[in-house]
């Protein structure tokens, strides 16, 4: 496809190029560069005037041997080149300078970073904070709407799976409590432990890491997504406070939403660990219910419900935050969504424990 | 002239909405195209149709031989559809290294003779699509879209977004290219002064088909559409100039 004809005349080495001089005949016109071995002192010429195509790849091929050659001591000539590939070259080769020197990682730069992040939600948990109560007092502000969209994709939509977590996870008690138990011949316990379990830790905790897992990391995507598109921004031109309209429904809707998800796993669960016993350890619903009647107070119930709603404020907060804080790229919009989830699950798991030496201190 | 792109009886339809019914259009070798239509016309979605994105309802779009290999188009997309987790210097590499069995130091070498084909600097290498301006997402689009060379390359909208000055650079390079590559360019364009300027061709949406000819033809053709679009204040100012 490619020719390179060498031609001598008046002691200048004439090199034509012919044929399609283009990117699919790299290795072809490597080759034939390397064959031209010129004689000491001679001059070259190479000239693309009888080439059929000639693209900047195939001419740059040809500038770095023609440099090469020039740096052997030979003059060579351009004839019949575009101008303008060849001032891009001088442009990249004028411009070459050495890359900027590494910044060394200093030391307490992770530390202020950490302190930056925690300004930074410091700020946030203000602002929200300030746009939720400037939307109770001016009610005309509240966006009722978004909540109860909220409500629906936060809360509704995740019925079946929430249902569904509580009365596996029932099963799982009942079989392995129960199991034991009635090697003692204490099978009826298994009542009181699958029961208080449930209400005081696992109904609310599997319920508020399911919905992290679904609801902070849509939060943190969608609006994400909505600043890279500079939605964020033109709410903020428009005069109208963006953590009014994205924060606040969100947070209002996961507060309403978690607690009565909370309680439908509680249903579930409870429901499930009867029919369990009814068919494994010959505890018939009517002893079931009438043993949680008796021996289960409704302050059992009340200590795991009055956690969700602090367990929906961290997980909308951290979702929306961790939205606010992605920029540009998508690396970000997943770095940021991986974040909202792993650090909402973190911050569940750390109240929990935080309720549960309190409620051991209050007695509760 | 040789025929490049062949579209034959193209119909494209979303649901009961048809937006193309039965188009035809040639595009030879070496020619710069302009397409151009009202906005919903279906410029966007015939460009698609040409590369592949978007199913048309019955028709063929034939690639020539030299042009079939998706490898041989340069695509230029409306807001530059870069890499957001690469640099524009493995953005513009990404189809070298793809693609060919270059060194990386060739790479690199002919991803720099391509930030300064589209007037980049050097530093801009380094950067990563989110720290870019809209024009300099343009330019690296472009520079990506030149990485192999390509025999046929489609602009969407390229000069929009661009200031004045590098619009006209801009149609500049695409006149260079042309000239030396003979390359054939396909572009979406609302932008009159490189429409005038650059365009060999120009294909405008019109009832569902397209009318072809050149600038002057078009001009001469009597259909309304096409009066009211090229009797705006902003193309008399630029037929008066020509």
């Amino acid at each position: 496809m490619i020719e390179l004809r060498q031609t001598s005349r008046d002691g200048e080495l004439h090199l034509h190029l012919h044929g399609e001089w283009t990117f699919a005949q790299v290795v072809a016109i490597k080759a034939a560069l390397q064959q031209v071995q010129p004689s000491a002192g001679t001059s070259l010429v190479v000239d693309a005037q009888a080439v059929a195509r000639l693209d900047v790849t195939a001419t740059w091929f040809v500038y770095q041997q023609v440099q090469r050659w020039m740096q052997q001591g030979y003059t060579v000539r351009f004839d019949h080149f575009p101008a303008e590939y060849l001032g891009y070259f001088a442009a990249t080769a004028a411009s070459d300078s050495s890359p900027s020197p590494d910044k060394g990682r200093l030391g307490g730069v992770s530390f202020s970073h950490s302190l930056t992040t925690l300004r930074s939600f410091i700020t946030f948990f203000g602002h929200s904070l300030a746009a939720l109560f400037t939307s109770l007092f001016s009610p005309h502000l509240f966006r009722f709407r978004a909540v109860f969209h909220h409500v629906f994709t936060t809360g509704i939509s995740a019925v079946p799976i929430v249902a569904l977590i509580a009365c596996l996870i029932s099963i799982v008690i009942t079989y392995q409590g129960g199991g034991q138990l009635r090697d003692l011949g204490a099978e009826i316990y298994t009542v009181d432990m699958v029961t208080i379990s449930v209400l005081r830790e696992l109904g609310v905790l599997l319920t508020a890491i399911m919905v992290a897992g679904r609801s902070g990391s849509a939060f943190a995507a969608e609006i994400g997504l909505m600043k890279t598109n500079q939605e964020v921004d033109a709410l903020q031109v428009m005069g109208k406070d963006p953590f009014l309209i994205l924060v606040v429904p969100r947070l209002v809707a996961l507060v309403i939403a978690l607690p009565l998800l909370t309680v439908l796993a509680d249903i579930v669960a409870l429901a499930a660990a009867a029919l369990i016993s009814s068919t494994i350890l010959d505890i018939s619903f009517v002893q079931f219910f009438s043993r949680v009647a008796a021996n289960i107070e409704f302050r059992t119930f009340a200590a795991g419900l009055i956690k969700s709603p602090f367990f929906a404020v961290v997980i909308a907060l951290i979702g929306c935050w961790q939205g606010m804080r992605v920029t540009g790229s998508s690396a970000s919009l997943g770095e940021h969504t991986t974040k909202a989830v792993v650090d909402a699950i973190f911050v569940v798991l750390l109240l929990d424990a935080l309720f549960s030496v309190l409620f051991y201190r209050l007695g509760f | 002239m040789e025929m490049l792109i062949a579209i034959h009886d193209l119909v494209n339809q979303f649901g009961t909405q048809r937006i193309h019914d039965g188009l035809n259009l040639d595009i030879y070798r070496g020619e710069v195209l302009g397409i151009v239509g009202g906005s919903g016309s279906g410029k966007s979605v015939l460009l698609r149709t040409m590369l592949g994105l978007n199913t048309p309802y019955s028709g063929t779009i034939q690639f020539q031989e030299s042009a079939r290999l998706k490898q041989h188009w340069g695509v230029m997309f409306q807001r530059g559809a870069l890499f957001s987790s690469l640099s524009v210097a493995d953005n513009i590499q990404f189809p070298l290294r793809e693609f060919t069995a270059l060194t990386p130091e060739e790479c690199h070498a002919l991803m720099l003779v391509r930030l300064a084909m589209v007037g980049l600097e050097r530093s801009v290498a380094a950067k990563f699509p989110a720290e870019l301006s809209g024009g300099m997402v343009k330019r690296v689009a472009l520079a990506r879209a030149l990485a192999l060379d390509p025999v046929v390359l489609f602009l969407d909208e390229p000069t929009s977004g661009l200031d004045p000055v590098s619009a006209e650079e801009f149609d500049q390079l695409i006149g260079t290219l042309h000239r030396n590559l003979k390359l054939t360019v396909v572009m979406v364009t609302h932008d009159l002064d490189s429409l005038f300027s650059t365009c060999d061709r120009i294909a405008m949406l019109v009832d569902k088909h397209v009318i072809v000819g050149t600038l002057q033809e078009i001009l001469a053709n009597p259909h309304p559409q096409i009066q009211a679009y090229f009797s705006g204040g902003r193309a008399r100012a630029l037929l008066r100039g020509n």
